[in-house]
C-alpha cells in the first residue's frame, strides 16, 4: 500500500539536483574554508598549518567577543521585534473585518522589496543628530533627549542599525505567519466561535499554537540573520564608531580582506557556522516538531 | 466598557495607519531622493520635497549608466535562477517530505545547512572554483551559486508545506492508479501553489538585489548585474546620489510590480485553498 | 499513462540539467581561451622587437583598462589620457571598467583567482599578493627603455616608483599630496570669530561656533583617514612623522609630546569640533556642509580645491587653508610648522602578467600613466602629477589657493603617510577603530592607554 513512497529512482530524480548542486557550490568551498582555518594564510600563497592556533586566538580576542555580543543582541532585538509586529500585522490583515486589509497587506511589505542601500540612507538621514527626524521629534515633544544614535559607543549604536533592519524586514515574516494562518482550515475555528470567545483568545488559543512550524522557520531565519548581519552595518557604520557595531560577519571580512589574515577569518567563518547551528538545534529542540495533519 | 473598547480599536486603526505610512514613505523618499543633487539629500533637504525637481538625474542614469544592459542582465540571472530554484527545490523537499528513503533525515539537515552561511564565508573558495570549473564571468557564474544558496530556504518552505497536506490525498491518488511522479505533479504541485508564489517572490528578491557574490563573481561589464552596476556611480571620492537615486527606482519597478502581482496571487490561493479545506 | 508522466518528468529533468551543463560546458570553452592567449604573447614577444611594437602600422589590439572612471570628475581626465594616448598608438584600444568603490575586496579576489584586467589600477596594499601569485608584470625593464622615464619627477622617483624590494610594479600618477586644513572666511568674519593660529585659539574658536550653533568642522569619520589627518595635524607637532611613527614604534602614544597632543584632540572634540554623528558621515555628507558655506573649517586631501572651485563659484575668495595648522601651544607656533598630514603613496597603473604582447604593453603602461597623470592637471587642475606638465596648460583657471599651495610646496614635508598606507595593516587597522573611538567621545586617556595596547601587540 505505501510502497509507492519507497521508490529509490524517484527519490534519487528528486533528490538529485539540488543535492549536487549544493554540494559542489556551498559544501565543497565551505570544506575548503574549514580546512584552511587550521592555518596561517593569507588567502593567496601557501599556508602554515598550525592546527588550533585561529581558534585559541580567537577566544582570547576582544574584537570576538563585541561582534558576539552584537550578534546577540540583533538576532534578539530581530525576533521580538519582527515575530511580535509581524504576528500582530499578520493577524490583523487575517481578519476579514479590518479596514483596508488588503491596501495594508501590500503597504506592510514595501521595505522588504527595496534595496538595502536606499533604506540605510533614509534612515541614516532620519538618525543624523543635526537634521533627523527622530531628534526633531523629540525637539517638538518638548523633551530634551536628544541622541547620537549611530556614534555612540555604548549598545546604543548597535541598537540603532538593528532597528532598521527589524523594520526593513518585518514584512517578511509578516507574510509567512500570514501565509501560515490562513491555511488553517476554518473547522478549527467552530468550536471557539460556539464558546463565544474573543478574537484575541481564539488566536492565542488556536492560531498561534497551530503555526508552531511557521514559527519556527520565522526564528531559525531571524536568529541567524541576526547573528550573520552585515550589510546595514557596512552602509551605515562601517563597523564604528570603533568596533562598537561588528558581527562576526563583519569582522571576518575584516580580516580576510583588510588584514590579509585569510586562515583567521576563515576560523571566524567556522565558529560562526557552528553556532547558527547550534542555535538552530536549540530551536528544534525545543519548539515541536510533531507532524501537523489537518 | 465597550466605549473603552472602542477607544482602544481607535488607537489600533491609527497605530495600523501610521505604520503603513511609515512603511511606504521609504518609496516615497526614494522618488524624491532621485530628483536631488547630493546637498540636498545630505545636508540642507534630506527628508522634504525636492526643491528643484531634477529629472535630469533619470537622463543620465539611463544615458550614462548603462541601465538597459544591467536590467537584462539583471532580469536573465533572476528568471534563470528563480526557475531553477523552484524544480530542484520543490523535488527536494517533495521527497524529503513524503517520500521514505534512507537518510533523508541527514540529507535534510545536511542542505539546511545553507541558511546558515554566509556568502560572505566562501567568496574566494567560490571564486576560484568559478575559475577552475570555468564559468567565471558568465550568466552561469551568477546562475549555479544562486541557486545552491537559495535551495536551503525554498526547501524549507516547501518542506512544511508538503507536510501539511493530509496523507489520504496521496494515498487515493495511488490506489487510482497515478505513479509517484503523477502525484508530484497533478496532485501535490496544484496543493503548494501559493508557497510557490511566495518562494517566487522571497528568491526573487534575494537573487535581484544580491550584492557580495555578484561583485566578486563578475568582473567583465557584458554581464553585470543592477547591484554592481549601481556602484559606478561612485567614484573615489565622491558618489552621484541624484542619478544613482532615479537608477535605483528604475531598478525597484520589476520588484514592486512583481510582489503586488504575486502578492495578490497568494491572497487569491490561499482564500480559495482553506475554502476548500473547510 | 504512468509511463507517459515519468517519461515526460524525466525528460523536463534531463534538459534542465543539460541546459545548466551545456551553459557550464559552453563558457568553459570561453574561459578556457583566454589562458590559451595568454600562452601566446611569449611566444609572439620573443620575435617582437620592442621597437616594432609601437609601430603604427601593427595590428589593433584591445586592452582592458581599470581605473576611476565613475563620475564626470574623473572621467574627463581619463578620457584625454587615451585620446593622447591613441596619438602615440593608434592600434590601441581601451575597453574600460570603472574600478568600484569597494575597499578593493573585488581586486583582492581577482588577484586570487588570477583574472586581473590588462591595465589597472593598484593600491599599494595589493602589491604583496599580486607580486607573490605572479600576477602582475614586472616593469623594471620597461620603465628603463621608457621615453617617460625623463619626465618624471625627481621627488615621484625617489619615494614613489620602487617597492621595498627594488622593482616597478606599477607606475604611480598621483604624486604627493597633504591634507590642508581649509576654512571659510566668511564663516569666521559673520560670527565674529578669530581665525586661530594656536591652539587655544582653535579652541575658542570652536566653543564660540558651537555657542551659535555651527560645527567648526565636519569630519567625514565613517573613513579613518580624514580622521588620521586631523590626527597628524596635532602628532607631527610632538613627532614629524606623526602616526606613522606609532605605527613604526619610533614613539609611544603615552610619551608627553604625543599624550599633549591626544589631549588637545581630545578637548577639541570634547568642546564640539566635529558634527554629531560623525562616524557615520561619508565624504558627500562632510561636502555638503562644507561647500554650502554652512560650517568653518573642513579637512581634505589636496584634491578637493578643485571641487570647491565649482562648488564656490564667485565666492572661491572666501576660502583658504591654513599656512600653519592651529594645534600647538601659543608662542610654540613654529614648532615642526612645515610637517604635512598627507602622503607621497606606492601604487599607481599596473599591468596583468597575462596580457597579450607584454613588451608593448609595458610601454603603454607608462606612457598612459603619464597621460592620466598630466590628464588630471589639465582636465581638474590638479597639481600632485608624478610627470612633468611642462608645455601643457589646465583647462582649470587656477584659484588663488592653488598657486599658494604651488608656491609653498617645496617647503613642506611628508614625512608620514595616510592612515591606510601605514606599512603595519594590523596597527593601521585596529588604530582607525580607535580613531572613531576618539571622535565618539572616548577620553584620552583612554585612547592612549589603547593605542600604547595595539602597539605593543601588533610590533612587527
Amino acid at each position: 500500500m505505501r510502497n509507492f513512497k519507497n521508490n529509490p529512482v524517484a527519490t534519487s530524480i528528486f533528490v538529485l539536483p539540488a543535492v549536487l548542486t549544493f554540494s559542489m557550490i556551498v559544501a565543497y568551498p565551505l570544506i575548503s574554508t574549514l580546512l584552511k582555518s587550521f592555518y596561517e594564510w593569507d588567502g593567496i600563497t601557501a599556508g602554515t598549518f598550525i592546527g588550533f592556533g585561529n581558534f585559541s586566538r580567537l577566544f582570547k580576542d576582544d574584537l570576538f567577543y563585541t561582534s558576539l555580543r552584537n550578534g546577540f543582541i540583533f538576532a534578539l532585538i530581530l525576533t521580538v521585534f519582527q515575530l511580535g509586529l509581524g504576528t500582530v500585522m499578520a493577524l490583523t490583515i487575517l481578519n476579514g473585518k479590518t479596514f483596508g486589509r488588503n491596501t495594508l497587506r501590500r503597504a506592510y511589505f514595501i521595505p522588504v522589496v527595496l534595496s538595502v542601500t536606499v533604506v540605510c540612507q533614509l534612515w541614516l538621514s532620519m538618525y543624523n543628530p543635526e537634521y533627523g527626524l527622530f531628534n526633531k521629534l523629540f525637539e517638538l515633544l518638548g523633551i530634551s533627549y536628544r541622541q547620537d544614535w549611530l556614534s555612540s559607543m555604548s549598545v546604543t549604536s548597535i541598537i540603532a542599525v538593528t532597528m532598521v533592519s527589524s523594520w526593513q524586514s518585518m514584512g517578511y515574516q509578516m507574510a509567512l505567519i500570514y501565509a501560515g494562518a490562513k491555511s488553517i482550515p476554518e473547522h478549527f475555528y467552530e468550536a471557539a466561535k460556539i464558546d463565544g470567545a474573543t478574537t484575541f483568545q481564539t488566536h492565542m488559543k488556536i492560531t498561534i499554537p497551530l503555526l508552531a512550524e511557521t514559527y519556527k522557520i520565522c526564528l531559525i531565519f531571524c536568529i541567524n540573520a541576526g547573528l550573520n548581519a552585515f550589510a546595514h552595518m557596512q552602509i551605515m557604520t562601517k563597523g564604528g564608531p570603533g568596533t562598537s557595531t561588528y558581527t562576526l560577519t563583519y569582522m571576518m571580512t575584516r580580516s580576510a580582506f583588510r588584514l590579509d589574515e585569510y586562515g583567521y577569518g576563515c576560523a571566524i567563518a567556522v565558529t560562526l557556522v557552528l553556532q547558527c547551528l547550534l542555535v538552530t538545534l536549540i530551536i528544534n529542540k525545543f519548539i515541536a516538531r510533531e507532524r501537523l495533519t489537518y | 466598557m465597550k466605549i473603552l473598547g472602542k477607544s482602544r480599536s481607535v488607537l489600533f486603526q491609527s497605530f495600523l495607519w501610521i505604520y503603513f505610512l511609515i512603511s511606504l514613505y521609504p518609496l516615497v523618499y526614494l522618488l524624491f531622493f532621485s530628483l536631488k543633487n547630493n546637498d540636498e539629500i545630505f545636508y540642507t533637504n534630506p527628508l522634504g520635497f525636492p526643491m528643484h525637481l531634477r529629472f535630469h538625474n533619470y537622463v543620465q542614469a539611463i544615458t550614462q549608466f548603462d541601465i538597459a544592459r544591467y536590467f537584462k542582465n539583471s532580469l536573465i540571472v533572476s528568471v534563470a535562477s528563480i526557475v531553477f530554484i523552484l524544480a530542484f527545490s520543490l523535488m527536494f523537499a517533495y521527497a524529503a517530505a513524503r517520500l521514505e528513503w534512507r537518510l533523508k533525515g541527514a540529507t535534510y539537515s545536511y542542505l539546511l545547512l545553507g541558511l546558515f552561511i554566509p556568502t560572505q564565508v566562501i567568496l574566494i573558495p567560490l571564486a576560484v572554483l568559478m575559475r577552475d570549473i570555468g564559468i567565471a564571468n558568465s550568466y552561469s557564474a551568477l546562475i549555479v551559486p544562486y541557486v545552491a544558496f537559495n535551495l536551503s530556504f525554498s526547501s524549507l518552505i516547501f518542506y512544511g508545506f508538503f507536510r501539511t497536506i493530509p496523507v489520504e490525498i496521496e494515498e487515493s491518488a495511488y490506489m487510482d492508479g497515478a505513479n509517484i511522479y503523477r502525484i508530484f505533479m497533478q496532485i501535490m504541485l496544484p496543493l503548494v501553489k501559493p508557497a510557490v508564489a511566495t518562494v517566487t517572490i522571497f528568491a526573487f528578491l534575494s537573487v535581484w538585489n544580491e550584492f557580495p557574490l555578484a561583485l566578486i563573481l563578475i568582473t567583465d561589464q557584458a554581464h553585470k548585474t543592477l547591484p554592481t552596476g549601481l556602484l559606478s556611480f561612485s567614484g573615489q571620492f565622491s558618489t552621484e546620489w541624484g542619478p544613482m537615486g532615479a537608477a535605483m527606482v528604475l531598478s525597484s519597478i520589476p520588484m514592486i510590480v512583481l510582489y503586488l502581482v504575486l502578492g495578490d496571487q497568494v491572497e487569491k490561493a490561499l482564500t480559495v485553498g482553506s475554502a476548500v479545506k473547510g | 499513462m504512468s509511463k507517459n508522466v515519468k517519461k515526460s518528468i524525466s525528460a523536463i529533468l534531463s534538459v534542465m540539467l543539460v541546459v545548466l551543463l551545456a551553459a557550464c560546458g559552453s563558457n568553459k570553452n570561453n574561459a578556457s581561451s583566454p589562458p590559451a592567449q595568454s600562452s601566446e604573447p611569449p611566444a609572439s614577444s620573443a620575435s617582437a622587437k620592442p621597437s616594432e611594437s609601437a609601430s603604427p602600422e601593427a595590428e589593433p589590439i584591445t586592452y582592458s583598462l581599470q581605473i576611476h572612471y565613475s563620475t564626470d570628475d574623473e572621467k574627463a581626465p581619463a578620457d584625454w589620457a587615451i585620446a593622447e594616448l591613441k596619438k602615440l598608438y593608434p592600434n590601441v584600444t581601451f575597453e574600460i571598467t570603472p574600478q568600484l568603490n569597494d575597499n578593493g575586496e573585488a581586486l583582492k579576489a581577482r588577484i586570487a583567482t588570477g583574472d586581473l584586467p590588462d591595465f589597472f589600477n593598484i593600491q599599494p596594499q595589493h602589491f604583496d599578493s599580486a607580486i607573490q601569485t605572479g600576477s602582475i608584470l614586472d616593469l623594471t625593464s620597461a620603465w628603463e627603455a621608457s621615453d617617460s622615464k625623463t619626465k618624471m619627477t625627481q621627488n615621484a622617483i625617489d619615494t614613489q616608483l620602487k617597492y621595498t624590494d627594488g622593482k616597478i610594479w606599477a607606475i604611480p600618477y598621483n604624486g604627493a599630496g597633504i591634507d590642508p586644513l581649509y576654512y571659510n572666511k566668511k564663516v569666521f568674519q559673520d560670527n565674529g570669530v578669530k581665525i586661530p593660529t594656536n591652539y587655544p585659539e582653535l579652541l575658542e574658536a570652536v566653543k564660540a561656533f558651537k555657542a551659535k550653533g555651527i560645527v567648526t568642522i565636519p569630519i567625514f569619520a565613517k573613513e579613518a583617514w580624514p580622521i588620521g589627518a586631523f590626527f597628524d595635524m596635532f602628532a607631527m607637532r610632538a613627532h614629524p612623522k606623526g602616526m606613522l611613527a606609532l605605527s613604526n614604534g619610533e614613539i609611544k602614544a603615552s610619551d608627553p609630546a604625543m599624550a599633549d597632543a591626544i589631549g588637545k584632540m581630545a578637548e577639541l572634540i570634547k568642546a564640539g569640533i566635529f558634527q554629531k554623528g560623525a562616524t557615520s558621515a561619508d565624504y558627500d555628507t562632510a561636502r555638503a556642509m562644507f561647500h554650502q558655506g554652512k560650517t568653518a573649517m573642513l579637512i581634505n586631501g589636496e584634491w578637493d580645491i578643485g571641487e570647491m572651485v565649482k562648488d564656490f563659484g564667485a565666492d572661491i575668495g572666501n576660502i583658504d587653508f591654513m599656512d600653519v595648522y592651529p594645534t600647538t601651544d601659543a608662542g610654540k607656533e613654529d614648532m615642526n610648522k612645515d610637517y604635512r598630514p598627507g602622503a607621497a603613496e606606492m601604487g599607481g597603473i599596473a599591468v596583468s602578467a597575462k596580457v597579450k604582447n607584454p613588451e608593448l604593453a609595458g610601454q603603454i603602461a607608462i606612457a598612459l600613466t603619464e597621460k592620466i597623470a598630466q590628464g588630471n592637471f589639465v582636465k581638474a587642475g590638479r597639481i600632485d602629477s608624478t610627470f612633468s606638465v611642462e608645455g601643457l596648460t589646465s583647462e582649470i583657471e587656477m584659484p588663488e589657493m592653488t598657486k599658494k599651495l604651488l608656491a609653498n610646496k617645496p617647503s613642506y614635508k611628508v614625512e608620514g603617510t595616510v592612515e591606510h598606507s601605514l606599512p603595519n595593516k594590523k596597527f593601521a587597522t585596529g588604530f582607525g577603530e580607535l580613531l572613531q573611538k576618539l571622535v565618539a567621545g572616548e577620553s584620552a586617556a583612554d585612547f592612549i592607554k589603547e593605542v600604547d595596547k595595539l602597539q605593543a601587540e601588533t610590533k612587527q
